[in-house]
This record gives structure tokens, sequence and C-alpha cells, in this order.
């Protein structure tokens, strides 16, 4: 194992280096999230935000149209740009408005096999990808987190639904969902403000394949008020969220959590610190977290009671995977040697998309509606699929396509004009997501050679998809080709083509939660089997990915973890 | 470039080609749309901006390509939304083929003219213009002596177009598109059976 290169010869200290109940890394979705719960619960918390602040005024770029962006809004922008973000580009949300809130890839290499490609966005700013994400909130159920009990598959999350329901309520009914209740036994319903409406091709589609298959189609659940809530106003639809939000009207951190946690007096956030290590003390327990000042590059300890990772999936695996000492000489919590281990992401590739002729003629009334619609999974629920394990769900839209079918209308002139506002069709397309079986190939470790520009090791991924994900990315594309056609959709187009990991962004695993600790990193309630006095309570835990979108479960286990933290230091136990 | 519909981040977006296949396109016309994709930029000047591709007698000949193509109606049309600076910075930051590609075919229109009507196509009249790219555009003219025109309007017609409809004129006008659109019911959907 290498020595990691940031280990400390001289230690500056400051105002910063002082004793906290607790130092939580990262202020995401999660970390923000666990900061509100710990700080409002009366502990000292101290946030470590590898990036800096954002400043709505600027970074915020929601109500720009293309025509006030030097390149229209479209991609990166320049050829400088594009060359330093080779990857976060990838991201369907990095373009010219929003590639200051993705990282330069220049500065946070990773590496990966030649023939297993990972792709690894990233955010670091204060408020992490909760100010890019995506916003769609989906439960889980037992389908999902007992899943290995129904078909052999891994191992079973440590905690079943009826566990964790009252934390998803706790953080749905604060940082608001809207959706429609559905009384799905696979998607249970929560605790939701208005849902959005569907546009006349989503009802077409809904009525569809509802008649045809008994499937369901509903309106996607969203982090998005659809009614004012603890003071944010809803939303305004403007419609690009990610880039975004001056009104606060989705969740970020920055929007309600990190504002709530401030609130009591007891938060110390520190922008510009990037996390290498936890050190430990003589008995195996966390001292302290060691950081670079992004900035200065100074190093510096900040010292806690406790310590909570929410530094994303990967991020956090890498920071224990470099907190190697005598006692921990794999790294902290490795024990079982599962550390890194389990990598999953969600698999996309299988969809379809086609015109409504039914709708021609109908005037487009999506407006800008920043959701759109969820098929919940069907697959393997009562029936066992020939083919495959577990199950995807669907998430698409149908609107009027304004100009992009331009092109195919022949000529020029006045009467081409006139055609392209005469024949815009209603479009519709559906694309799966779909769950990606545990496997220990799939892993990160250290890179032995490669740091990143402070000096920390920075992680080789190593994962790909197999049969499974490929088999169910064909069924996803037929059983999307089907329904569109019992919608009365045509000229069809049918994708299957896998991409690689790590593109749906919903990265999970790596230091998986398990009643086992010869198996498994954390127990149920995010804490290392090892150290008692380190947490993990992002996506890492995941001992299995499911099929939906991660994390509002992140956000649920993390409320049930903080409420055990809180509980351990009252018992004096931390 | 992965398509519409396999995305579901894409689906939450507003979709403005799914559904729609793309025309067969010549290559270096499918390189500047890509272009157009990654880059593009609505200038604020009459004039050709120094550091341009265009000469001036060039960015003429394009500014009136494109109103010919998306003419002012009772909204403006390309001229107006000065689809020639897009145009001519996709050109700035297109590989060195493509744009060569783009620049020998509008050499190509003028000498064309200049046979036919003893005039560049800027100099030549309306009706002349109107008649050379009706030729040009016609899906039926496999002519091998026209190919370099053909495949320089669909350049200029694909160019034009993203040009216009993301410009100030092209969305608040053409597209009545300010922004802002509150999205409440379905006004459009008179289709009760429909509904679930």
């Amino acid at each position: 194992m290498t020595i990691p290169s940031t280990k400390p010869k001289k230690v500056f200290m400051s105002a910063q280096d002082q004793q906290f109940d607790v130092v939580i890394v990262g202020s995401g979705a999660t970390g923000g999230w666990a900061a509100k719960q710990l700080t409002e619960a009366g502990l000292s918390v101290a946030v470590l935000e590898a990036g800096r602040k954002l400043d709505p005024e600027v970074d915020y770029t929601e109500h720009k149209r293309p025509f006030e962006m030097p390149f229209r809004g479209r991609r990166l922008g320049t050829e400088e740009r594009q060359a330093r973000q080779p990857v976060q580009s990838l991201c369907y949300q990095c373009d010219e408005y929003t590639n200051h809130l993705f990282i330069d890839d220049t500065e946070h290499p990773y590496t990966t096999p030649a023939d297993r490609p990972f792709t690894w966005i990233r955010g670091r700013h204060v408020g992490g990808k909760s100010i890019m994400w995506a916003r769609q909130t989906y439960r889980l159920s037992d389908y999902d987190m007992k899943a290995a009990s129904r078909d052999g598959f891994g191992i079973d999350w440590p905690i079943d639904y009826a566990t964790l329901a009252p934390y998803y309520d706790i953080a749905e009914r604060f940082i608001g969902i809207s959706g429609q209740a559905e009384g799905l036994p696979h998607l249970p319903d929560g605790q939701f403000l208005p849902p959005m409406a569907l546009t006349c091709g989503e009802e077409i589609l809904k009525k569809a394949i509802h008649d045809s298959f008994g499937r369901t189609l509903t309106i996607g659940r969203c982090a998005i008020l659809t009614d004012d809530l603890n003071g944010r106003p809803k939303c305004h639809y403007c419609g690009p969220c990610s880039r975004g939000c001056r009104t606060g009207s989705y969740y970020s951190s920055v929007s309600s959590s990190l504002p709530a946690a401030e609130a009591t007096g007891r938060l110390t956030l520190i922008p510009n610190a990037v996390a290498s290590h936890v050190e430990v003390d003589d008995a195996g327990k966390c001292r302290s977290v060691y950081y670079i000042d992004r900035v200065t590059r100074t190093h510096r300890e900040v010292y806690g009671k406790a310590v909570v990772l929410c530094a994303s999936t990967l991020e956090s695996t890498r920071i224990m995977l470099n907190s190697t000492s005598p006692r921990y000489p794999t790294g902290i919590a490795n024990s079982s040697g599962v550390l890194g281990h389990y990598l999953m992401d969600h698999v996309m590739g299988g969809g379809a998309s086609g015109i409504l002729p039914v709708l021609k003629g109908v005037p487009d009334t999506r407006g800008n509606r920043p959701n759109g619609v969820y098929i919940p999974r069907f697959r393997n629920l009562e029936e066992r699929h020939p083919d495959f394990l577990r199950g995807y769900g669907y998430q698409g839209s149908a609107n009027v396509v304004k100009w992009g079918h331009a092109i195919n209308i022949p000529g020029f002139g006045a009467e081409f004009k006139q055609q392209i506002r005469d024949t815009r069709p209603w479009s519709i397309s559906i694309g799966g997501f779909g769950e990606h079986l545990p496997r220990y190939e799939n892993f990160c470790e250290l890179d032995k050679i490669h740091v990143d520009a402070w000096g920390i090791p920075v992680l080789h991924i190593s994962a790909a998809y197999g049969d499974n994900e490929k088999a169910m990315i064909n069924d996803m594309a037929d059983a999307a080709e089907e329904m569109l056609r019992a919608a009365g959709a045509e000229d069809i187009e049918v994708e299957r083509e896998v991409s690689a990991p790590g593109l749906a962004i919903h990265e999970v695993g790596t230091a998986r939660m398990g009643a086992d600790p010869e198996t498994s990193v954390l127990n149920s309630y995010e804490q290392a089997h090892d150290v008692s006095n380190l947490f993990v309570m992002d996506g890492s835990g995941y001992p299995s990915s499911s099929c939906q979108n991660p994390t509002i479960t992140f956000m649920a286990l993390a409320t049930r973890a903080c409420e055990y933290l809180v509980e351990e230091f009252r018992a004096s136990r931390i | 470039m992965a398509p519409y519909g396999i995305d579901r981040r894409e689906a939450l977006k507003t979709l403005t080609t799914a559904g729609v296949s793309a025309a067969t396109l010549p290559l270096w016309v499918t390189t500047l749309n890509e272009v157009a994709q990654a880059h593009s930029h609505e200038g604020y000047t009459q004039s050709a901006a120094s550091g341009s591709v265009f000469t001036q007698a060039q960015h003429n000949s394009v500014a009136v390509l494109s109103e010919l193509i998306i003419p002012e109606t009772d909204t403006a049309g390309a001229g107006r939304a000065l689809v020639v600076n897009y145009i001519d910075t996709i050109l700035m930051d297109a590989p060195a083929p493509a744009r060569n590609r783009f620049l020998g075919g509008l050499k190509w229109v003028d000498e064309r003219c200049e046979d036919l009507f003893g005039a560049t196509f800027a100099a030549a009249s309306p009706k002349q213009q109107v008649a050379i790219l009706t030729v040009l555009s016609s899906s039926e003219n496999d002519t091998p002596s026209d190919r370099i025109g053909v495949e320089f309007f669909q350049a200029m017609k694909s160019l034009t177009v993203t040009g216009y409809y993301t410009s100030r004129v092209g969305m608040l006008q053409e597209l009545d598109d300010n922004g802002a659109v509150m999205f409440t019911d379905k006004p459009g959907c008179d289709h009760p059976e429909h509904k679930a």
C-alpha cells in the first residue's frame, strides 16, 4: 500500500483547528442534511467542503436565455474549457451555463483499465451535486432492500422498509417532494406536495400502458416545491433547475438544510477544505480529519469526537482507503477487505422515442415544467423474468418539438418557415434506469502512482456491466417500444446501447452496509463496524443499487443514522 | 452522440428533436452541425466582426442566403437575427476541412451565378437568387456537377435553422417563448378520453 504523500510533515494550526462534536466531510445533499439534524440536536458540527461557496447572483444561471450566452448555452463553450472537462462534459447537465459547477478534470484525475471505462461526474462547491441534481425522488421498498432473499443474489440490506419509512417522512416533509400517490407496494408513496400536471401526450401513454399491460405511469416525484414550504417559495417554472435556483424552490443543501444548521449557531462551515484522510488515536478511533486548504495549500487538521463522511460515493471511500495507519494498514474500517468493492451505478441505454400523430395540431402545453414522468418497475415483482434479475423504471416525457424537425422539411423561404410552425410534432420518449447487480470485481482502490492537484492519491476505478445488465437493456428497449406502439406512436426509434457505468450519476456502494462485519463495512446506522465513531452517510453504504434515483434514500438513511449518533452522544458512548 | 430517448436526464429537459430523424447529410455538414452544438454565438454587429472567417463580401452573401432561407414574414427573419454572425463563429471553431468546404461551397455558388447571371450571388436579382437555391435545395438534384452546391445549401440551411431559433428574435417572436411559461394545466388538450 502506498503511503499517502499527504501525511503531515508540519501541520499549520489555526482557529479552525478546534474540537467539534462532529466533523462532516461534504456539504451536499446528505452532508448539509446531517449538519442540520446534528446541530438541531445540540451538537457542534464542522462541515468541510472541498470547493468554494457559490454566489447565486453570479453562479446560478437559471434565468439566462440562450441568446444571452456567448455560445448560446450549448455544450461547454470554448475549446479551452472542453480540454479541461473531457469527463464532465459527458454529463447531460454540464454546458456553458453550468460548467463552473463541475470539477476541472485536469485537477481531479482518476484512472480506469482501458477496457473498463467509468464516467465520474463531480461537483466541488458548497452544496455539491445537490445544486445540479435531477431532483427525482423515489422511495425504495423491501422488493429492493430484501432482493437478495428473494432471488439469492448478493446480500440483503440490514434494514427493512418499515424501519426506514418514518425517516423518509422526516426528510420529505422538510425538503418538499411533489408527486402523485399511486399505492404501489414496490414504489411506496411519500409525503407529497401537489403533483405537477401531465401533458396530453403523457396522458395518452399513461392510459395506453395501463390498458394494454397493467403498468403505471405517474408524474415524476421530485424535490421541487409546488406549494410554499418552510419559508421557501414554490416553483415559478422557469425550467432549468440544474443551473441553480435563486428562490430555493428545489432541494439543495444550500437552499434549505445548511441554512437551518446555520440558524442553530452550532455550525462551522469550512469551504475550500480538501479532505485527505482520517487520523486515528491510539485506541483506533477517529481523532480528526486531515485536509488541505484548496487555495493556500496549507495542511490542517480538524478534530471531532465523531467523523461523518458525506463526500459522495467513491470520494468517501477514497478518504477511507487513504486513511492508513499501523492499525488500519489497508484503510480505515476495512477489516472485511470489501472496502472499495461492490461499486454500482444504474444501467442506462434502453429506451424508445417516437411521435404521436393523434396530437397533430394540439398546441404545446408543457411549458417549462422541470420534471418528467416515471414508469415504475414492473419486472421481477411477483413473476420471475427468464433473462435477468431485478428491474428497471423509465423516465421520459412527451411534448411538442418546436424546431428540431425543421431540417427534415424541404425547401426554403416563407413557406418553409410557415411549415415549421404548422407541422410541429408531439414527440414522446422514455429511457430506462436499471439495477446494477453488486459484484466484488467492480471496485475502486487507491492508484499507486497518480495524485490529484493537492497531492492526494487518486482512485483507480474498475467497473463494468455484466450479462444481467445487458439482458435488462434489451428488455428495456423492447418494452419501451411496445409501450410507445400501444400509445399510437409512429416513427419509433429504439435504443439498446449500454452506456459506461457512472453516467447515470447514481454511483453507490464501495462501503456497503450489512449485518455481517466479515462481509460489509457499515451497519444499518451507517456506522463502521470497526470504528464506532466513524459514519458514512452518502451512497457508499448501498448493499444493492435498486433502480430508483437514490438521493432521497441517502437522506432517509442519514436521518436515522443521525438520530442514532445523537443517542450515542447522549449515552456518552462517543 | 447519445440520441434522444435513452437518457432520462435528456428526457427531463426540453426535447427539441425526439422522434424526429435527422436527414441524411454529408459528413462535413454533420461536422459543422456538431460544432454548432458545441459553439454558437449571436453577434451584435451588422458587419463582419474583426477576426471573423468571412470577408465583407462573404458576410454579405451569407446574410442574404440566411434571409432567403428564413425570411422576414409576420416575424423577423434570419437576417435580423444576425444568423450570419452565428455561422461565422461556428466556422471559426470548426475543423479546417469543414470550414474550407463551406467557404468553397460559397465560392462555387458565386461562380455558378457568374456563369448563369453574370453577377455574384449577392449581386444577382432576388429572382435569380431564388432560382439557384431552388435548384440546390431540390431533394431530387443528384447532378454530379451540382454536388458541391447542394451540400453547401444543406450546411447553410441547418446552420440557419439552429442560429435563428436560438436567437433573440427567433425565441421571443417566432417561438413566442419568453422563458417563463407556467405549466398548470393542458389548455390545448381536448381529448377527455386520454385522461386516466
